[in-house]
């Protein structure tokens, strides 16, 4: 499991994962991924495109992460998760929870929309 | 156990002259302990007698020599001894051999030799230390057997049961291993200490006794047993609390599984398998009648495992099976979901949040309603009139259940055919990895299992141990449950 964070302007940072999202890989990511999270309040654009599994605590990262942004009104974006992570994600009925976007105009619109 | 020495007439000579001589100069300081005790400083005759002791001693060693069988290089030479402060020497101060050590002991005294016992036992005493004698090994044993000691000086040579045999019974002795042993040897007994240390002997002692030499290495001795009795007493706290937390946990897990409702038989056909993949697990279930018409099945299953996780499912678990929840229809799935996400939001439970597939059939319609809480979606087994089996997935979009606050959850119904059979289970049954590191796949690998073996009567024992035959490992990664109801035809 990978985490690389992308970059940030002011309104935007983007974080990229990379890997699977299984039980012994999440730990190791958990802290860095957060921290991060937690410095860049706003809107958090989480990079899937390289993410091939997300198991019941992958899911739970990524709640962890909308929690650490709900109260200063930060917004959390899944872009473009494989057809598999997107269907784990639906599944988990997660798109009421965070949004998920394929392209970077779909981005552009759900950052626009704050 | 006889040393090779003891054969050569001339040692058993040299081994029976010293005796007597350490007797005079272990005597002769005790002496003068007492008198320098009394204030009398100036004991010149007393280190006279010592002196000539010594001399003595040194006569035997160089004289007393087979020329083809010299003493052994490494023996101790009996000069340095001599020439070891005189504990007895006028000073204002008292030497070290003298005082009261820090730490002190109940030792006891091995000794064939009576004059040596109370030699050593009187100096022990003096530094301190409570003692007890024995004169051969067999009463020494007798004395470790009886009561605690913290540590031994074992003569080499003493008749019938020498120190060599009593030092091997102690460490034989599961008891009795963990207390030092220091032998006491004659200065050409070298062989002898070496076999001793190398069956487990702390140290040795040269006879005559060097009253420094003694002090520093019973100290040392003792301060290691404390150490290693406060290791095992730490190792025995640990071991007690160990014990206690998994009874503890045991009794936990009794519990959650004395709440899971037993199989049933009628009107429907219930089973199930239920794995924790710890002691305690964060998977709960269970079926009962909400009225004479309405049949309830729910399954849910806390994001992790452990206690924490095994004490929210259980909170959560009596609230549906009690349907205690204000102004809430149990016949309605969506809205027992909104108040289980209402009751149990994530920030008041130890930021624990939960999945559910809550179910509810209606035997005067034979439709089920059901709602999910980010759960895997329960399965519907139907047989197409052409008899192959169809799986419809239960699926209804509401998210875990503790994370979003003020939203509604919906329900979905269907009619249920003759002959149908429901699957409710948790992810553990499906997020498992394969032996090449792979997940295996919801839709080809366990839903193609599902079609395969459906019908099969313990289809829940079946699909635990199809999954345990693909995980590498012994243990699951997540708690493992999963049930099958089976329809009745006509009712």
């Amino acid at each position: 499991m990978n985490f690389r964070h992308v970059n940030s302007s002011p309104d935007r940072t983007t974080l990229a994962l990379e890997g699977s999202l299984d039980f012994t890989q999440v730990e190791e990511i958990k802290a860095p991924f957060l921290a991060a999270v937690a410095a860049h309040p706003g809107t958090v654009v989480v990079d899937l495109s390289l993410v091939t599994f997300v198991a019941s605590l992958g899911m739970r990262l990524f709640i962890d992460a909308y929690k650490l942004l709900a109260p200063s009104g930060g917004k959390l974006i899944m872009f473009q998760p494989s057809p598999t992570v997107r269907k784990i994600l639906l599944h988990a009925g997660m798109e009421s929870v965070f949004s998920i976007a394929e392209t970077e105009e779909d981005v552009a619109i759900l950052t626009a929309g704050e | 156990m006889n040393d090779t020495q003891e054969k050569s007439p001339l040692a058993t000579l040299r081994h029976d002259l010293r005796t007597p001589i350490n007797h005079i100069l272990g005597y002769s300081e005790l002496l003068g302990e007492d008198l320098a005790d009394q204030g009398i400083k100036d004991l010149a005759d007393l280190e006279k007698i010592q002196s000539a002791a010594r001399q003595l001693l040194g006569l035997i060693d160089s004289r007393l020599n087979e020329s083809s069988a010299p003493t052994l290089p490494d023996v101790p030479k009996p000069g340095p001894i001599s020439s070891a402060p005189n504990p007895t020497a006028p000073s204002e101060t008292p030497s070290p051999a003298e005082t009261i050590s820090a730490l002190t002991g109940r030792i006891l005294v091995v000794d064939d030799h009576p004059e040596n016992r109370t030699v050593l036992a009187r100096r022990l005493e003096r530094q301190g230390h409570e003692t007890a004698e024995a004169e051969n090994g067999q009463e020494a044993l007798d004395l470790l057997a009886a009561s605690a000691f913290d540590l031994v000086l074992l003569d080499i040579l003493m008749p019938g049961m020498d120190g060599t045999a009593v030092l091997a019974h102690i460490k034989a002795n599961p008891r009795l291993r963990h207390i030092p042993v220091i032998m006491i040897s004659a200065l050409d007994e070298t062989e002898s200490v070496v076999r001793c240390i190398e069956m487990g002997a702390e140290d040795f002692l040269p006879k005559p006794f060097n009253p420094i030499l003694l002090r520093a290495r019973i100290g040392a001795s003792l301060e290691k047993k404390s150490f290693r009795d406060q290791e095992q007493n730490y190792l025995h706290r640990i071991e007690k609390t160990q014990k206690r937390l998994e009874d503890e946990l045991n009794e936990a897990a009794r519990y959650i599984t004395s709440i899971l409702p037993p199989p049933m038989e009628e009107p429907f056909r219930i089973a199930w398998a239920y794995a924790p993949c710890t002691e305690l697990g964060g998977d709960s279930f269970g079926y009962h009648w909400i009225d004479d018409t309405h049949f309830a099945i729910y399954l849910l299953d806390v994001c992790g495992h452990g206690v924490g996780a095994a004490l929210l499912s259980v909170a959560a678990i009596n609230v549906l099976r009690s349907s205690s929840l204000q102004q809430i229809d149990f016949r309605d799935p969506g809205q027992v979901l909104t108040g289980l996400n209402a009751t149990f939001q994530m920030e008041q439970h130890n930021n624990m949040y939960f999945t559910i597939w809550y179910g509810v059939f209606e035997t005067t319609t034979r439709t089920l309603r059901h709602s999910s809480g980010g759960h895997p979606p329960a399965l519907l087994l139907t047989n197409s009139p052409d008899g192959t089996p169809t799986l419809n997935q239960l699926r209804c979009p509401g998210t875990l259940i503790g994370v979003m606050p003020d939203i509604t959850y919906h329900s979905e119904s269907l009619p249920v055919p003759a002959d149908a059979r429901l699957f409710v289970y948790c992810d553990g049954a499906y997020e498992i990895k394969g032996p090449a590191g792979q997940m295996i796949d919801f839709d080809i690998d366990f839903l193609g299992f599902l079609e395969k073996n459906g019908r099969s009567p313990s289809l829940p024992d079946d699909v635990l141990a199809w999954i345990r035959s693909l995980h590498d490992g012994p243990v699951l990664d997540d708690d493992y449950s999963f049930v099958t109801l089976d329809f009745p035809a006509n009712r």
